[in-house]
C-alpha cells in the first residue's frame, strides 16, 4: 500500500491513497460527470460496466477537489461557494465515451476489438508496462496515477479479444473478455477547462501501431477540446512525430510561439 | 539574498500566500519615471483576491489576449471562462500596488510599450526612499497595502496535473510598472509552488518577444529538444 505523507511541510503528491493492485476509484478525472449519467451510451461487450457506486463516490471527490487543490499546501485556500456554484453550472462534466474503433477476424478465429474510451478506467500498472514497450524512461508510479488522475482527458485504447463462435453474454463470456483485455494506446490532455490545453504522453503499442489507431486518439481527442471551445491546444513533439501531428492540423512554432521549460540551475 | 517579508505570513512558512514587498526600478530608468525609486507591492496566490473585472481590464490594458490566435475570438475577454480558467488554474498570482503608483506612471511619458521583456532585475534592494510627493501621497504611502485597497498591476496562472507536468499562462505586467522585476517575481511564486507540489516539468508558451523574459527566469529550450506544436485547422463544421 503506497501511503501518501499528509503532514504539512511535506511537498505534495495528491492526498488520496492508491490502491496497490489497480487503479479504482478515483480513477476518473477529477471533473467526472458529476450527475449518474445513466447509460446514454450503450456499454459494449469487452467493456466494463460503470458501476453507480464508483460514480457516486466520485461525485464527492470531484466536489472536494474542486474546491481545495491541495490539502498538503495550505496556501491554497477554499474558494467562496458562489464562484463553484457558478463554476460547476459552468463546467460541463466530461461523460465517459467508449466504443469500438475497429472489429477484425484474426487468423485463429478470434475477433478482436479495439475500443476507444475516453473518461474510464486505466490500471497503472498497465500504462507503466506500455510505457516501456514504447521505450520510454520509467516515472514514478504514483505521479503517474496522480497525472491521470487531473488530467482533463484521458483517452485510452484497449483491444479486447473474444472467440468468434460466441453466443449469449453470460458471466463466464464477460469474465474471459475482461482478462483478455490489453491497454494498447493512450493519450491524455491537461486543461484550465476554457482556453488553453496541452496534450501528453500519446502512445501506442509498437505491435499495433501503422494502423491510424494514433491518429484516430489524437483527433478524438481534439475534436472533443474544440467541442469545448478550448481554442488553444499544444503539444510538445518529439522530431520523429513532428510530420505525424502536422498531418493532424498541428503547426510547429505557429506565429512564433515556443515552448520553454523550467531547469533550475 | 536575505529577503524581507513585511506582511503576516498565512500558511507554511516556506509557502507564503500574501506577502508585502518592495521593488526597485534600474537606474537607468530613473529620470524618465515619475514613480519612486522603490514602490510597494503586494503579493497573493489566494484565488480570491483575484476580481476578475480588474483582471480583464489588465488583459486589455496589456494587450494580452487569451486566445492565441487572434482568428480564434475577438479581444474581449469571455468573463465566463475566464472565472473557469482561474477556478481551474493550479497557481495563481496576482501582484497589486497602491493606486497611485499605478496612476502616476500612466500618467507620465511610458518607458516601455506592450513589450513584455524584462531584464533579470535585482528586486532584492529593500532600501525605501521617500519620495518627495504631496501630503497626501504621504499618507496613501502609509496605509498598508492590501488586495482590496491596492489596484492589480500582475498577474500569472498555471495548471497542472498534480504529478508531472504544468503549463505556464497569461503571465502580464502592466507595461508602466514593468523592468522592475514584478514579472520575475511572479514566475518565481509559480515555480515555487509548483516545486513545491513536486511538478519540475513546467512548460511556458511564449511569442518571441517574450523569450528573454522567460530566459531570465530560468526557462530554456526543451534539452530533449522537442518541437511546440498548436492546432491551427478550423475547427469543420
Amino acid at each position: 500500500m503506497i501511503l501518501i505523507p499528509t503532514s504539512s511541510s511535506s511537498s505534495s503528491y495528491s492526498c488520496c491513497s492508491l490502491p496497490q493492485a489497480s487503479f479504482s476509484s478515483n480513477s476518473y478525472p477529477s471533473n467526472q460527470s458529476l450527475f449518474l449519467s445513466k447509460s446514454a451510451y450503450p456499454i459494449r461487450h469487452g467493456s466494463r460496466k460503470l458501476k453507480t457506486l464508483r460514480l457516486r463516490a466520485n461525485f464527492w471527490e470531484s466536489i472536494r477537489s474542486g474546491f481545495v487543490k491541495n490539502n498538503n499546501n495550505t496556501t491554497q485556500l477554499v474558494e467562496p461557494p458562489s464562484t463553484t456554484e457558478e463554476e460547476d453550472e459552468d463546467t460541463e462534466p466530461l461523460l465517459p465515451v467508449e466504443f469500438t474503433l475497429v472489429e477484425r477476424t484474426l487468423q485463429d478465429g478470434f475477433i478482436e476489438e479495439i475500443i476507444f474510451s475516453s473518461g474510464g478506467e486505466i490500471d497503472v500498472y498497465d500504462l507503466q508496462t506500455l510505457c516501456d514497450k514504447v521505450g520510454w524512461p520509467r516515472r514514478p508510479l504514483t505521479k503517474l496515477a496522480a497525472a491521470l488522475k487531473n488530467s482533463y482527458m484521458v483517452a485510452t485504447l484497449h483491444s479486447v479479444l473474444k472467440p468468434s463462435s460466441s453466443s449469449s453474454e453470460g458471466d463466464n463470456e464477460q469474465q474471459q473478455q475482461q482478462q483478455n483485455k490489453k491497454l494498447i494506446g493512450m493519450a491524455r490532455a491537461t486543461s484550465d477547462h476554457a482556453f488553453n490545453a496541452t496534450i501528453w504522453d500519446v502512445l501506442v503499442d509498437p505491435e499495433y501501431q501503422g494502423q491510424g489507431l494514433g491518429k484516430a486518439l489524437v483527433e478524438k481527442l481534439v475534436r472533443a477540446l474544440l467541442q469545448r471551445d478550448i481554442g488553444n491546444i499544444s503539444l510538445f513533439a518529439d522530431s520523429q512525430v513532428v510530420d505525424f501531428y502536422q498531418n493532424l492540423g498541428f503547426e510547429a512554432d505557429p506565429e512564433g510561439i515556443k515552448g520553454m521549460f523550467w531547469y533550475p540551475k | 539574498m536575505t529577503e524581507m517579508v513585511f506582511a503576516v505570513c498565512v500558511g507554511n512558512a516556506s509557502l507564503v500566500s500574501m506577502e508585502l514587498r518592495w521593488v526597485r526600478r534600474s537606474k537607468c530608468d530613473d529620470a524618465a519615471s515619475a514613480l519612486p525609486r522603490s514602490i510597494p507591492i503586494f503579493i497573493s496566490t489566494l484565488k480570491k483576491d483575484v476580481n476578475l473585472e480588474e483582471l480583464r481590464h489588465l488583459y486589455s490594458r496589456c494587450d494580452h489576449s487569451c486566445h492565441r490566435f487572434s482568428k480564434n475570438g475577438s479581444g474581449i475577454v469571455d468573463m465566463k471562462k475566464l472565472r473557469t480558467a482561474i477556478s481551474r488554474s493550479d497557481v495563481v498570482v496576482s501582484v497589486f500596488c497602491k493606486p497611485h503608483h499605478a496612476v502616476l506612471v500612466e500618467e507620465s511619458a511610458s518607458v516601455n510599450d506592450d513589450d513584455a521583456e524584462e531584464e533579470s532585475l535585482s528586486s532584492d534592494s529593500r532600501k525605501q526612499n521617500k519620495d518627495e510627493s504631496s501630503l497626501g501621497d504621504m499618507f496613501q504611502d502609509v496605509l498598508p497595502l492590501n488586495p482590496t485597497n491596492g489596484q492589480l498591476v500582475g498577474f500569472g496562472r498555471a495548471y497542472s496535473d498534480y504529478g508531472l507536468t504544468a503549463s505556464v499562462h497569461d503571465l502580464m505586467v502592466l507595461p508602466s510598472l514593468q523592468r522592475m522585476g514584478i514579472g520575475k517575481l511572479i514566475v518565481n511564486r509559480i515555480t515555487r509552488l509548483l516545486t513545491s507540489r513536486d511538478i519540475y516539468d513546467i512548460a511556458a508558451l511564449c511569442f518571441e518577444h517574450e523569450r528573454p523574459f522567460f530566459k531570465a527566469c530560468g526557462f530554456a529550450d526543451d534539452r530533449m529538444g522537442s518541437t511546440t506544436m498548436m492546432f491551427t485547422k478550423s475547427l469543420e463544421a
